[in-house]
């Protein structure tokens, strides 16, 4: 018994002892169980960027951009701040990184990185339509990354094995965008990979319902318009680029039908971004005197009708339209009552409409990102700079007879069309103020063209304008700054948010204006 | 294989372990044995004064033959007539408390008797000393700093809680009790924190040398907003009862700790439970009974009413059908006009505590014969604590079993399990607007949050809502009224929890001994919290008003087995040791899925069947951790004076990256028994001991900072409120998630000298032990922010330093130690400095917080934990006010370069010196909200233990002493601006001071100061309170208190009835009476509740925090002990 017993116990040490060669690693012990480490097809991802990008497209960012063009005015709180160009690296760090990725703990994703790894994982199912399709994505994040910020990180952003990312001047990073461009064109034209043989895998929401071949068709359109607006953001420093424009815009999206828009429905985390914005900080901005007053004018000089207006505002409760002057000031009078943002009774302010008010459902606004009228107006714009008003008006003419704006409650929005007006510079870049509503890139085109005219906002409580213009760039977000030693100091970055000159593509101020002048629109 | 070809095997192997084996074995064992007659040793062991001692072992050295004395101090050990050895041979008595006695026994013929008297051993030198991993020393062996505490120190602690009951008991080991709700979680910190982010900043426990959990969790749906409101739970050893604890061992350093490697870097802990004694069954039921209260709580006035500007809050009469007489109430502050006498005031501190009791009951049954030995315990503790209401208690019901049998002279098997279901219900408190505190202490004085529930609508009342109508179920209440929170928001934690193991000890020869441990510790705990609807909880989202609930598990899992083999070498007379190598495997598991559930359909009931939405991503996660080490352990003996040891481990650990999957953790140790007294006299000097120890330990990273993940949380923008479902379209998507993965991820190594001296003095009657230690704890891991342009935002590296450096003194004195009459005191004093040396961080580094550290979310303090370079660790950083000399522009001025009359500080100016602008009061400093405010680890701990003997009669005391260590009172700056405080309605009733003169910023500082307004008289009215003194929206430095104390931990008499006529009229051996006082009083500077409490309970070693904390429960507890 007892010999028995001692060999039971030094077998059982036997097996005790004999540890297992993949005890230490494998799944679930050294690799996380809780999450997806290997994802093997793209659509998880792509889902997810066409929900993230939005919230960059529509969030802060493009706030900032929407008080800096006067499209919106910052009435409270912070937003009030940004809008006296207060915006300092804390305040935009998140965005900054949301270009890339994850951002902070709780911000970001969907960008750059899942544009990457999205590709990666089609290429090696040789998936032309996705890759094609990441390109796309790609010059559309960087594009507005580098008009924002001017010098960013974008050949060794986003790379696992980089971490300390390289600045590239602005022009390399427009240049390297157009070679993606140009190679998602030509992967469109061949059908590859496993969601052209299959169709979509439902994880295409942009232009849900298309077959594969329709979607690289579309995506081919939306290449094109890219490129001509990519173009137009060097043409202040490339005169070259106006022709370039115009060769893409023709090959550009063709028809409202065509137009690239943001992904929302009627669920709470579906919603329109600046719809969310105006639920849970309902009075922190409202409209732009800017928009307002030039649609007003617009309206009034007879080169438009009052639908857009509508659209976008509420009548105030004494019958008019009116907008903020920003940072909300109330209390400054224009000679020309231009600009004036005061309601004529009682200082009365026209709210947003119901597609982004916050408060209406469905509050699924769906709102354009590029368009075919926004391929139509750099068409103009770039004809113009070549040929003058004769060669831009029929451009001008057929972005005024396809007047659409979006979708809300599953229908396209369009507003009637409008009869031709001669294609001046000022008509051309008005009308694309008015009809990229809330679109950053009305902001490239301010920084181009100086159009529409806009004075800075005054400092609270005066008239006369800041000591410094409407800004031209954002700083980079602070945590960069900390961490990445390759950031561009502001000086060698070329222009500082304060400064007077608005881009590192055009170190020219636009001319300064203010509220005390008869009127900053001299036309 | 069947039955047959198994014996068939075990057959031959017998057959050849009795021919090879055992032949080459003997032949190594040393001469002496031949064949003769069989042998009985008997005999008696009595102590110096004549008392039978039972439990005593009896060891025949060269044999390995052992006996245990029986309860009339009698052992017997047959040697069989194999074995007999011939001439004489050593035979020792060994027994706790007493000096080991040997005797040379000459088995020569027949029965032989042979007696041993055991003297008294206070500096129980020789005893045997369990060292971990199976390995064990002799107390004059060791090299470390010894730290001991047994049963009867815990058992006369009172506390059900184990890691409480080790408070003052030990230098350097820091216990925090998180509140005085029944369950709080208690905190303890050996020698200063050395690890940031991955460990709760808590030692390794070790039950009967099986490693035990004692991480605290929180539960999953409010752990993210941790800084906003949950319950805490207990610290899961809470499950062991304290009362089968024999004795514990605290593995201080890591010198002490390296032979648990990479789980040793917070200390260990080793407990090991009672067993049984050879001889009667005995029988021992303890009953006690304690009636608790609340200790101190903030001062809260009586004098204003609700209202702000002096001006009442008026009634407006509500349109609102819903409401009524007044819709909600706008202000939401006490600086009303003062309340007309005669009107109802209400104490809203302590209207929510009542006299709680505690029931502690455990029978204990133990005995067996010479071979079998077992320990059985059933435990019943039931606290039903202080918070009215029924949803605040705790009871726990213990079983264990220990059972030991000797099957051989060479194999001893053991087994022992632990099985305890504890089941606590918890109060939502601390900062949580649906929190308990935050309801009660912000009340207006004259409002009367009795009924809680409107009678005639059934809905809840507040002091924001007093007149809610029906159809105001989700109605904001702005905070909750504290009695419905304390009735209607149940929150539970039910644990069932086993752990035990199996351990045997095989000693083939005398000289080889093999120990083989397999333990087990699993526990289920089942979750609950509830969110009644109307409920004004703001930081779980979905939950808000609507009403939620959460419910799941978190399972924990350990399977750990230990192997060594030790062999003991005698190279001659004075040269002896020991050599043991052993393998250790251990498995780890935490599973934790807790969904929750939003948006309650009706009222009730509480369950996740009952609401509209599950909030996703769902709260699910599994954790697992393995671990395979070898280790190898030598000591030398030498003249028996010098010891030795050296010892070495290597860990492989599943979380270690794999280039690095195996690190080594060496340790030496070296003790000098410089003086040992020779013969009886009395003398100053009667031993002494130096020691000096160096050792590695470590801190294992947190699993899976290796792994790319890809994750489903929303897309959110930048904290505004809009945020992106990453499914759309009812199409699920993922992101890349936000760390960086780790590429090199190591241990966290603390490496640390300890050098001491141990003295016995005047003939034993006291002794003295110093301790010096340093250490250094390197590649401690931090998230390191990483360039946002990567697309992660940080990465895990093994980035930073920290340093320990300390002081250790412990003295313990026995002026009398007469049969009649004896009296003793113990006295111990600690200090720690733990600070960030210069590369402590990685560079362009500021600062890094802990995780849960408390800062941001309205808990006012931005870090509450931190690491800075030059600075102690875990530093508050915070906003502070102007002050001249940090290059400040005030209004557009720079005062440090500009005069007092032009609005500056002067010419003569003093660094640091508050500014005082012109009117009066200083300002908030809005350049920087990383300033360094104050440090929360004391200047030094240390405790005075007494105890007096009278005949039967015992007295006893323990003083704990925390000197310094600043606090953070978040509470008593909220109640600034809520008007509560009684020092608002003193600064209202009181005339103008003078900022630096006669009122100071916070009740710690003695500010210079400058400006402008220097020396003018202002007032102190709600407009100061609100701005420069309220938590929302003056600075944190404000805030700062002095979270030192004195406390009276222990006060006790206790009573032994042992007469003979207790036997004979009631059949007990004896009955124990005792009254004891539990953390009676507390001396301390500060102004709230106790300053030993915690904001983030167990789960953080950030201290001194309190925003609405829970107070601290004092008791008296009256037991019974029956002894048969």
């Amino acid at each position: 018994m007892r010999p028995s017993f001692r060999v039971m116990l030094g077998l059982g040490l036997a097996l005790g002892a004999a540890g297992c060669s993949d005890y230490l690693s494998g799944p679930g012990v050294s690799q996380d169980p809780n999450n997806i480490t290997t994802l093997l097809t793209p659509g998880p991802l792509y889902i997810a960027i066409q929900a993230a990008q939005p919230v960059q497209f529509e969030g802060q960012i493009a706030r900032n951009i929407g008080l800096y063009t006067q499209q919106v005015a910052g009435i409270a709180r912070q937003q009030q701040g940004f809008d006296l160009y207060l915006s300092g690296p804390s305040d935009v760090d998140t965005y900054f990184g949301a270009v890339y990725g994850a951002s902070n703990l709780i911000t970001g994703g969907g960008a750059l990185l899942d544009i990457h790894k999205m590709q990666q994982i089609a290429r090696k199912a040789n998936d032309s339509l996705y890759i094609g399709v990441g390109k796309v994505y790609e010059a559309l994040v960087i594009g507005f990354a580098a008009d924002v910020w001017g010098d960013i990180p974008y050949r060794q952003a986003a790379d696992s094995t980089i971490l300390k990312p390289k600045f590239d001047p602005q022009l390399q990073v427009y240049g390297d965008l157009q070679a993606q461009l140009d190679s998602a064109i030509n992967i469109f034209l061949v059908a590859t990979g496993p969601t052209n043989a299959g169709g979509s895998d439902g994880s295409e929401v942009t232009y849900a319902g298309l077959g594969a071949a329709q979607l690289r068709s579309v995506y081919t359109q939306v290449a094109h318009s890219l490129k001509a607006r990519l173009y137009m953001h060097v043409a202040a420093t490339d005169p070259t680029a106006y022709q370039k424009a115009l060769n893409e815009a023709k090959l550009g999206i063709s028809a409202p039908a065509n137009d690239f828009l943001w992904f929302h429905d009627a669920t709470p985390n579906g919603n329109n971004i600046w719809w969310q914005f105006n639920v849970t900080r309902s009075s922190d901005i409202g409209p732009g005197a800017a928009a307002i007053e030039i649609l007003k004018r617009r309206i009034n000089a007879g080169v438009e009708d009052s639908s857009r207006l509508k659209f976008y505002f509420t009548k105030t409760s004494d019958g008019g339209y009116f907008g903020y002057r920003p940072g909300g000031a109330t209390n400054v009078q224009t000679t020309g009552g231009i600009y004036n943002g005061n309601g004529s009774a009682g200082a009365k302010y026209s709210t947003f409409n119901a597609f982004i008010d916050g408060a209406t459902p469905p509050g699924d606004f769906r709102q354009p990102e590029i368009t075919y009228v926004e391929t139509q107006l750099i068409a103009a714009e770039a004809s113009f700079r070549i040929g003058g008003t004769a060669a831009a008006q029929p451009f001008l003419d057929a972005a005024r007879t396809n007047r659409a704006y979006g979708a809300t409650g599953g229908s396209a929005v369009t507003f009637p069309a409008l009869p031709s007006v001669a294609a001046t510079l000022q008509n051309i870049m008005e009308e694309k103020y008015v009809a990229l509503y809330l679109n950053p890139e009305v902001w490239s085109d301010w920084k181009r063209t100086c159009l529409p005219a806009l004075a800075t906002a005054p400092p609270p409580g005066g008239t006369a304008p800041q000591n410094f213009s409407i800004p031209g760039r954002l700083p980079y977000g602070q945590t960069e700054i900390n961490a990445n030693p390759n950031t561009p100091t502001t000086s060698s970055a070329g222009v500082t948010i304060t400064s007077t000159s608005i881009n590192p593509n055009q170190p020219a101020a636009c001319p300064a204006l203010n509220y005390t002048s008869s009127s900053p629109l001299a036309n | 294989m069947s039955i047959e070809g198994f014996g068939r095997i075990a057959r031959t192997l017998r057959s050849w372990a009795r021919s090879r084996l055992w032949a080459a074995l003997l032949a190594l064992v040393p001469a002496g044995l031949a064949a003769q007659q069989p042998v009985t040793l008997s005999g008696k062991v009595t102590s110096a004064a004549g008392t039978p001692l039972s439990g005593a072992q009896v060891t025949i050295e060269p044999l390995g033959a052992v006996a245990t004395s029986r309860g009339d101090g009698s052992y017997t050990i047959l040697v069989p007539a194999a074995r007999v050895p011939s001439g004489t041979v050593a035979v020792t008595a060994r027994l706790i408390g007493y000096k080991a006695n040997t005797a040379q026994v000459s088995f020569a013929g027949g029965p032989v008797q042979q007696d041993f008297t055991l003297a008294d051993n206070p500096l129980q030198l020789g005893e045997i000393v369990v060292t971990g991993a199976g390995t064990s020393s002799e107390v004059e062996k060791l090299g470390t700093v010894r730290n001991y505490v047994d049963s009867t120190a815990i058992v006369n602690s009172n506390e059900s809680n184990l890691v409480n009951a080790l408070a003052a008991k030990a230098p350097n080991v820091n216990i925090t009790s998180s509140a005085g709700d029944p369950g709080a979680s208690a905190y303890i910190q050996i020698r200063g924190i050395t690890s940031v982010e991955s460990s709760d900043g808590q030692p390794l426990f070790v039950v009967d040398g099986v490693p035990v959990d004692n991480v605290t969790q929180y539960n999953l749906a409010t752990q993210q907003p941790l800084n906003g409101g949950t319950v805490f739970p207990p610290n899961p050893l809470i499950s062991l009862n304290p009362d089968d604890i024999e004795n514990i061992e605290i593995l201080k350093g890591a010198s002490s700790g390296a032979i648990y490697g990479s789980r040793a870097g917070q200390g260990v802990i080793l407990i090991t439970t009672k067993k049984g004694r050879p001889g009667q069954t005995k029988y021992s039921l303890r009953s006690s009974i304690s009636l608790s209260d609340h200790t101190q709580l903030p001062a809260l006035q009586t004098e204003f009413g609700q209202g702000s500007g002096g001006v009442a809050e008026t009634c407006v009469p509500s349109s609102d059908p819903a409401l009524v007489g007044c819709g909600p109430q706008v202000s939401t502050s006490s600086y009303g006009p003062k309340i007309a006498a005669g009107t109802p005031i209400y104490d809203h501190a302590t209207e929510i505590f009542r006299q709680g009791f505690t029931t502690d009951n455990t029978l204990t049954v133990s005995g067996g014969s010479d071979r079998t030995q077992f320990f059985l315990s059933g435990g019943y503790n039931y606290d039903r604590g202080i918070i009215v209401g029924d949803n605040s208690h705790y009871r726990r019901i213990s079983v264990r079993f220990n059972g030991d049998q000797r099957i051989s002279d060479r194999l001893k098997v053991g087994a022992n399990v632990n099985y305890s279901n504890g089941f606590g219900g918890f109060v939502q408190s601390r900062n949580d607007t649906g929190g308990l505190m935050i309801g009660a202490l912000r009340t207006p004085p004259e409002f009367n949050n009795l009924p809680f529930v409107d009678p005639l609508f059934n809905q809840q009342r507040s002091y924001r809502f007093p007149n809610p109508g029906p159809g105001t179920e989700f109605a904001n209440r702005g905070y909750d009224n504290p009695f419905w929170v304390a009735n209607e928001e149940p929150a539970t934690s039910n644990v069932s929890r086993t752990f035990g193991g199996v351990n045997g000890e095989w000693a083939p020869t005398s000289w080889l001994k093999f120990n083989e441990s397999l333990g087990l510790d699993y526990s289920n705990d089942e979750r609950f919290e509830g969110w009644a609807v109307g409920n004004s909880e703001t930081n779980v989202v979905g939950v808000t008003h609507v009403g939620g609930v959460t419910a799941g598990y978190i399972r924990n899992q350990q399977l750990d087995n230990n192997l060594t083999a030790t062999l003991s070498y005698s190279a001659s007379q004075s040269w002896k040791g020991t050599f043991t190598v052993g393998q250790n495997l251990n498995s780890q598991s935490l599973q934790s899925r807790q969904p929750l559930g939003t948006a309650l359909i009706a009222a009730q009931p509480f369950n996740l069947g009952n609401v509209s939405g599950i909030s996703q991503p769902l709260l699910d996660f599994l954790q697992k951790t393995h671990l395979e080490s070898y280790f190898a352990q030598a000591t030398a003996d030498i003249g028996q004076q010098l010891y030795l040891t050296a010892a070495v481990r290597n860990d492989g650990v599943s979380s270690f990256d794999a280039t690095n999957q195996r690190a080594w953790f060496p340790k030496g140790s070296a003790a000098w028994v410089f003086y040992r007294q020779k013969g009886a006299g009395s003398h100053f000097l009667t031993y002494g001991k130096l020691r000096t120890a160096y050792g590695q330990s470590g801190t294992q990273p947190t699993p899976y900072l290796l792994s790319s993940i890809f994750a489903s949380s929303a897309i959110t923008d930048g904290g505004w409120g809009p945020a992106a479902s990453t499914a759309i379209n009812g199409v699920g998507g993922l992101i890349s998630g936000f760390n960086a993965p780790a590429t090199v991820l190591k241990p966290e190594r603390v490496k640390e000298f300890e050098a001491g001296i141990d003295l016995g003095l005047f003939s034993d009657k006291a002794d003295l032990s110093v301790t010096h230690y340093r250490q250094n704890s390197d590649d401690v891991i931090l998230n390191v922010p990483v360039p946002t342009s990567t697309g992660y935002v940080q990465e895990p590296e093994n980035a930073a330093s920290l340093q320990n450096r300390g002081w250790e003194v412990s003295l313990n004195m026995r002026p009398i130690t007469t049969k009649g009459f004896a009296w003793d005191v113990g006295l111990q004093w600690a200090r720690n400095r733990g600070t960030v040396p210069l590369g402590g961080l990685p560079a362009g580094l500021q600062f890094a917080a802990f995780p849960f550290s408390g800062g941001g979310n309205g808990a006012g303090l931005h870090t509450g934990g931190s690491i800075m370079v030059g600075q102690p660790i875990g530093v508050y950083l915070g906003t502070d006010y102007v002050r001249c000399g940090r290059g400040l522009v005030v209004g557009g001025v720079d005062i440090d370069h500009s005069s007092v009359a032009g609005g500056g500080c002067g010419t003569s100016l003093t660094p640091g010196a508050l500014f005082i602008d012109a009117t009066g009061y200083p300002q908030l400093d809005n350049a920087s909200s990383a300033y360094v405010l104050g440090d929360p680890n004391p200047d030094w701990t240390g405790s005075v233990r007494t105890n007096f003997r009278f005949g039967k009669l015992s007295i006893g005391g323990l003083l704990d002493i925390r000197h310094g260590g600043i606090a953070y009172n978040g509470t008593k700056g909220a109640l600034n601006q809520f008007g509560t405080g009684l020092n608002t309605a003193q600064g209202r009733d009181g005339g103008p001071v003078i900022f630096g003169t006669n009122y100071q910023v916070n009740s710690i500082a003695n500010d210079a100061v400058a400006g402008p307004g220097a020396g003018m008289a202002v007032p102190l009215n709600q407009s100061w309170f609100q701005g420069g003194a309220s938590v929302f929206n003056g600075p944190d430095v404000a805030f700062l208190e002095d979270g030192g104390w004195v406390k009276i931990r222990e006060i006790s008499m206790g009573y032994t009835i042992n007469q003979p006529w207790v036997s004979r009229a009631m059949g007990f051996s004896s009955i124990e009476l005792r009254v004891a006082g539990r953390n009676l009083v507390s001396w301390n500077n500060y102004d709230g509740v106790d300053p030993e409490t915690s904001l983030l309970g167990a789960g953080s070693p950030v201290r001194g925090l309190n925003y609405f904390n829970s107070p601290q429960a004092r008791s008296w507890v009256f037991t019974v002990t029956f002894n048969r």
